[in-house]
């Protein structure tokens, strides 16, 4: 239905999509969503350093931007911190995922609730936290790249886990456990089980969880700023450094790098998850 | 039967949260090649009995011997048995073949052998050539027969059904029902179904053993259990029949004599005593419009109430003036439908054999 043909039949009960007022407010929540993004990405062509006015169609900011050692320093740590977090809060999700699911012990329900702390907790006080923490143990300083990447990926796994433990166990529950007796019952031992059925299972939970944790650890600020030292910058770290003086198109070019970045790597994972939905529909 | 019993099922008891009995004291005994149904309402145990054939529960008291193995300490994987489970359970990210195959492969078989297994197996449930596609593009029927094949493939002693036809509708859950005693009479392998259909296990089976809340009622090939119930219970669950309460008195061997409102005195065959129930079949029932003169009938007095057709014959329930009316299923043996035609209020003598009469016990 277009938005704007008229459409000679009565607005009836249902037809929400065809109210003035209902139209008005999707249409203000959509340019108070996209609007400034879309403006930051058209900027970030802009013929000019001051980011007012509109003087002609440039990509020497992108130049600038690859050429910028500071920042893509920052954007490689970035990377890096984001990928060994995926890694490793992925499978520490997904074992704490099965753990809760598959087995019953005491203490389990004050268990979960305490894995799911990180979410609830206000991130600036993970961040405090872990910075009061690394300086009290002592965490050594000064190391050589990657492994001064340390303190942030720990900080990094910490609060991005329980995310992808969220969405996997989601998906486990849907899970029949009559398959996996069944593999139990063709002669498969336990682990046989949870590596021949349970993980084909999970798939897309793991594909979602893990982009999550992805996502999260590449754009986090509050949690990286407490616990990043002057060699170990991340690039949100290193944009909000560089607003601080002014908003250049670069930091625009920067900025429109990440979100392309993100939306391709959700575009992928959300194909990956839709084509093992299809295959793990018939489970049901 | 002379060989020893391949399922031996010794005083089972199975307890849940220290006091819920799931399974009361079960004693049971299957015959090697015996197509076997464990048959009861939701929840009286059938199930338990089952998962503790194939493992998945544990008896907290009792043994379990299969082939002359005691299975307490025996892994489910590692049992002579194998499990068609109530979903089907196939595993939706492996191809049919795959999932053939699995039971196989974690036996270590060499593949050769696997292959030409694999094949044979879908031959027999007539899933030849199919073995490439995936079960999401398959039908209930031809998932249910990809679980047959992939349990019969690995050979096992026994084969369990956890009621394997209630997800099929009923045109092809009648096919499924001769399908599967072909398939057991082809492979001779032992067959233990759980099933609540009593037309599924009177039709399939050669043995049943009925069962309530935890205990077995009776056991019985069908014909026993249909024609002479053991109890009340039995009688009522298995078929549709005719409860009159009654009293009754020993009058020499192995004959009563029955005191039941309505009917009078009569000597039947039994052995129960005390507060007994009458009990009659609706197709043993008998219709005329004067009272029969055969000694060898019970016959009563009595009105037409509801009349329910159902193409082949009626059920009809007629008020004798007793609390439930007697219901008596009359074949509709002429297309002539004024007839067989019953009208309400029309009264009729109801008679029917003493012979076809049970003096069942509670």
């Amino acid at each position: 239905m277009s938005l704007f043909r008229r459409n000679p039949d009565p607005i009836g009960p249902l037809d929400y999509a065809r109210r003035f007022w209902l139209r008005a407010i999707v249409a203000v929540t959509l340019f108070f969503l996209y609007a400034p993004i879309l403006g930051l990405i058209a900027f970030s062509f802009n013929d000019s350093r001051r980011n007012v006015v509109w003087r002609g169609f440039t990509t020497d900011y992108y130049v600038k931007f690859f050429n910028n050692d500071g920042l893509m320093l920052a954007f490689g740590n970035s990377l890096t911190i984001a990928l060994m977090t995926t890694v490793v809060a992925t499978i520490l999700g997904a074992l704490t995922a099965y753990v809760l699911w598959r087995y019953r012990f005491p203490g389990k329900a004050v268990y979960e609730g305490g894995m799911a702390l990180p979410i609830v907790i206000p991130e600036i006080c993970m961040g405090v936290a872990m910075m009061v923490f690394f300086a009290r143990i002592g965490w050594p300083t000064g190391l050589p790249w990657p492994i001064n990447l340390g303190s942030i990926t720990i900080a990094h796994i910490a609060f991005a886990f329980p995310f992808a433990a969220i969405v996997i166990r989601a998906r486990l529950e849907n899970f029949n456990r009559e398959l996996a007796e069944c593999a139990r019952d063709l002669g498969a031992s336990e682990y046989r089980v949870f590596r021949d059925i349970v993980v084909p299972h999970m798939k897309p939970g793991l594909i979602a969880g893990g982009l999550l944790a992805f996502t999260l650890s590449l754009d986090d600020f509050v949690i990286t700023f407490f616990t990043a030292g002057p060699d170990t910058v991340t690039f949100p770290v290193k944009i909000y450094s560089m607003v601080r003086f002014s908003v250049t198109p670069e930091v625009n070019a920067a900025s429109t790098i990440l979100i392309l970045l993100t939306l391709v790597v959700t575009t992928i994972a959300l194909w990956l998850q839709n084509r093992n939905n299809m295959i793990g529909k018939s489970a049901h | 039967m002379s060989e020893a019993p391949i399922i031996q099922i010794k005083n089972v008891s199975k307890v849940y949260g220290g006091s819920v009995k799931a399974v009361d004291e079960v004693d049971l005994e299957v015959h090697r090649g015996e197509f076997f149904a464990l048959l009861g309402p939701s929840g009286c145990g059938k199930t338990t009995l089952l998962r503790m054939l194939a493992g998945f529960e544990v008896p907290t008291a009792g043994q379990v011997i299969i082939d002359g193995h005691d299975m307490a300490k025996v892994q489910p994987n590692k049992r002579p048995v194998n499990m068609v489970f109530q979903s089907y359970a196939v595993f939706p990210h492996m191809s049919v073949e795959q999932n053939v195959a699995y039971g196989l492969k974690m036996d270590r078989r060499p593949s050769g052998e696997i292959k030409k297994r694999v094949a044979e197996a879908l031959e027999l449930v007539k899933l030849g050539g199919l073995g490439k596609r995936m079960p999401d593009e398959m039908s209930g029927g031809q998932r249910q027969r990809v679980a047959l094949a992939r349990a019969l493939v690995k050979r096992p002693s026994v084969l369990l059904l956890d009621e394997p036809l209630s997800a099929l509708d009923a045109k092809l859950r009648e096919a499924m029902q001769l399908e599967l005693v072909r398939l057991q009479k082809t492979v001779g392998i032992t067959f233990v179904i759980v099933t609540h259909d009593q037309s599924e296990a009177l039709s399939m089976a050669n043995r049943i053993a009925v069962m309530n809340a935890g205990t077995v009622q009776q056991v019985a090939p069908p014909t026993g259990l249909y024609e002479a119930p053991a109890s009340r219970f039995v009688a009522d669950f298995i078929g549709k029949i005719n409860l009159i309460d009654a009293t009754a008195t020993r009058a020499g061997d192995g004959e009563v004599k029955v005191n039941a409102p309505k009917i009078g005195e009569v000597t039947l065959k039994g052995t129960a005593e005390g507060k007994v129930a009458l009990a009659v079949r609706p197709e043993k029932i008998f219709v005329a419009d004067k009272q029969p003169a055969d000694p060898g009938v019970i016959a009563v007095k009595g009105k037409v109430g509801e009349v329910a057709y159902f193409g082949s014959y009626s059920n009809v329930f007629f008020d004798i003036g007793l609390g439930t009316p007697l219901q008596a299923d009359i074949s509709n043996v002429t297309s002539d439908v004024e007839e067989f035609t019953f009208k309400a209020g029309e009264e009729y003598w109801i008679y029917w054999r003493k012979a076809d009469t049970l003096v069942l016990g509670d």
